[in-house]
């Protein structure tokens, strides 16, 4: 089936099925909503297909998918599939963290494995979903925009933070704090310190 | 016999192709019988600009395993830089990652002291699988047999006399590593 030729329920249900893998490939939860959506721009990025299927806009917050956030708070094949807590943290208010799987979610994991884990297209997705996760988990959240707004520009036009974490003290700090922890090279890490807003 | 997968960026080829212009060498390890190679398109890119990249390709493609249709280098864009990218390090990275989750043996060849560096950090699981071009080229002889040792020492002191960076110690430790497993 082409991707041009879902219909919409198609659509919100493949994107509520995206959501299930991506939160159940790793065992502990998805740290905040800004992850969830960064993680899955990644991976539409590694996955082209899936940008037919998950929207993005450009958002206060850097890639943004109403999609997902609506699958997630309103999913309507996998009703009580997703649990998550509203927290205020220092950049963000009321933010949705600590993302992951019901019981009745986890059921349904184990259900798509079982239908299509006999097709390796679909274990290297999830692979790949496992990848991300493991690589984008462990970032706080400035060093998770930080890296996304210096790799994807073209994304940071509506964002309300942008100026700040590109503040040179801040980015300074942070992109120093991101290559003593090795998370990135000495060349992005030159990239940063040497970045123009 | 299985076959090892290597997974390398573009420096690895371009040593042969271009930098020592040893083209016998690659050849040698290429149709070896021992290794199939990964290689995803912005490595291949980089290596299809060098001239003598016909002159293998025949063969490499013959042993040649491409990945599935996924950008495998965007799951680690954010965390290199823009050279890096060029050259397809993300590539080889993400490849190499995604390969490790899926409980797939292989050999990571990098040289990029960036890269490397995110692997020994961050990536410790990959950490063992990774070694350098002079570091295979070493394995090549004393573990897969391919070059005698006259030829690996030939080959890497063409490197040591060659455009390729790599620390003269380095090659050094290779060379010691080869005279200690005998002929």
């Amino acid at each position: 089936m082409a991707w041009d030729d879902l219909t919409p329920e198609e659509r919100e249900l493949l994107i509520e099925q995206y959501l299930i893998l991506l939160i159940g490939i790793v065992d502990t939860p998805v740290p905040t909503n800004l992850h969830l959506h960064k993680e899955f721009f990644i991976l539409r990025n590694v996955a082209p297909d899936l940008s037919e299927v998950i929207k993005f806009e450009k958002h206060m917050y850097g890639p943004y998918s109403p999609d997902l956030n609506e699958a997630l708070k309103n999913p309507v094949y996998y009703p009580d599939a997703f649990e998550f807590y509203i927290k205020d943290l220092p950049l963000v208010k009321r933010m949705i963290v600590d993302i992951s799987l019901t019981p009745k979610g986890k059921a349904a994991f184990r259900e798509l494995l079982k239908e299509y884990s006999h097709a390796e297209p679909f274990k290297e997705f999830l692979a790949i979903a496992k990848a991300i996760r493991l690589m984008y988990d462990p970032l706080d959240v400035e060093e998770l925009l930080l890296l996304i707004y210096s790799t994807f520009k073209e994304w940071t036009k509506y964002s309300s933070i942008y100026r700040s974490l590109m503040a040179p003290a801040r980015r300074k700090h942070l992109a120093y704090e991101l290559y003593k922890k090795g998370i990135i090279s000495k060349s992005k890490y030159q990239e940063l310190l040497e970045a123009t807003l | 016999m299985t076959k090892t997968e290597v997974i390398s960026d573009s420096t690895f080829y371009i040593c042969f192709l271009d930098d020592i212009d040893y083209l016998e060498g690659l050849k040698k390890i290429i149709n070896s019988g021992k290794f199939k190679f990964v290689i995803g398109p912005v490595v291949e890119n980089e290596i299809g600009k060098s001239p003598n990249y016909h002159f293998i390709k025949p063969d490499l493609s013959k042993v040649r395993e491409k990945p599935l249709p996924f950008n495998y280098g965007e799951i680690v864009r954010p965390f290199l830089g823009i050279s890096e990218i060029k050259k397809g390090e993300h590539e080889v990275i993400g490849i190499a990652i995604v390969y490790h989750l899926k409980g797939k043996d292989f050999i990571l060849i990098l040289d990029e002291d960036g890269p490397r560096r995110i692997i020994e950090k961050k990536l410790s699981g990959i950490k063992s699988k990774m070694t350098g071009t002079v570091g295979f080229i070493g394995r090549c002889h004393y573990q897969y047999h391919i070059y005698t040792k006259e030829e690996a020492i030939d080959i890497l002191e063409r490197i040591r006399n060659s455009k390729f960076r790599v620390q003269s110690h380095i090659i050094n430790r290779i060379l010691d590593e080869i005279e200690r497993c005998g002929p």
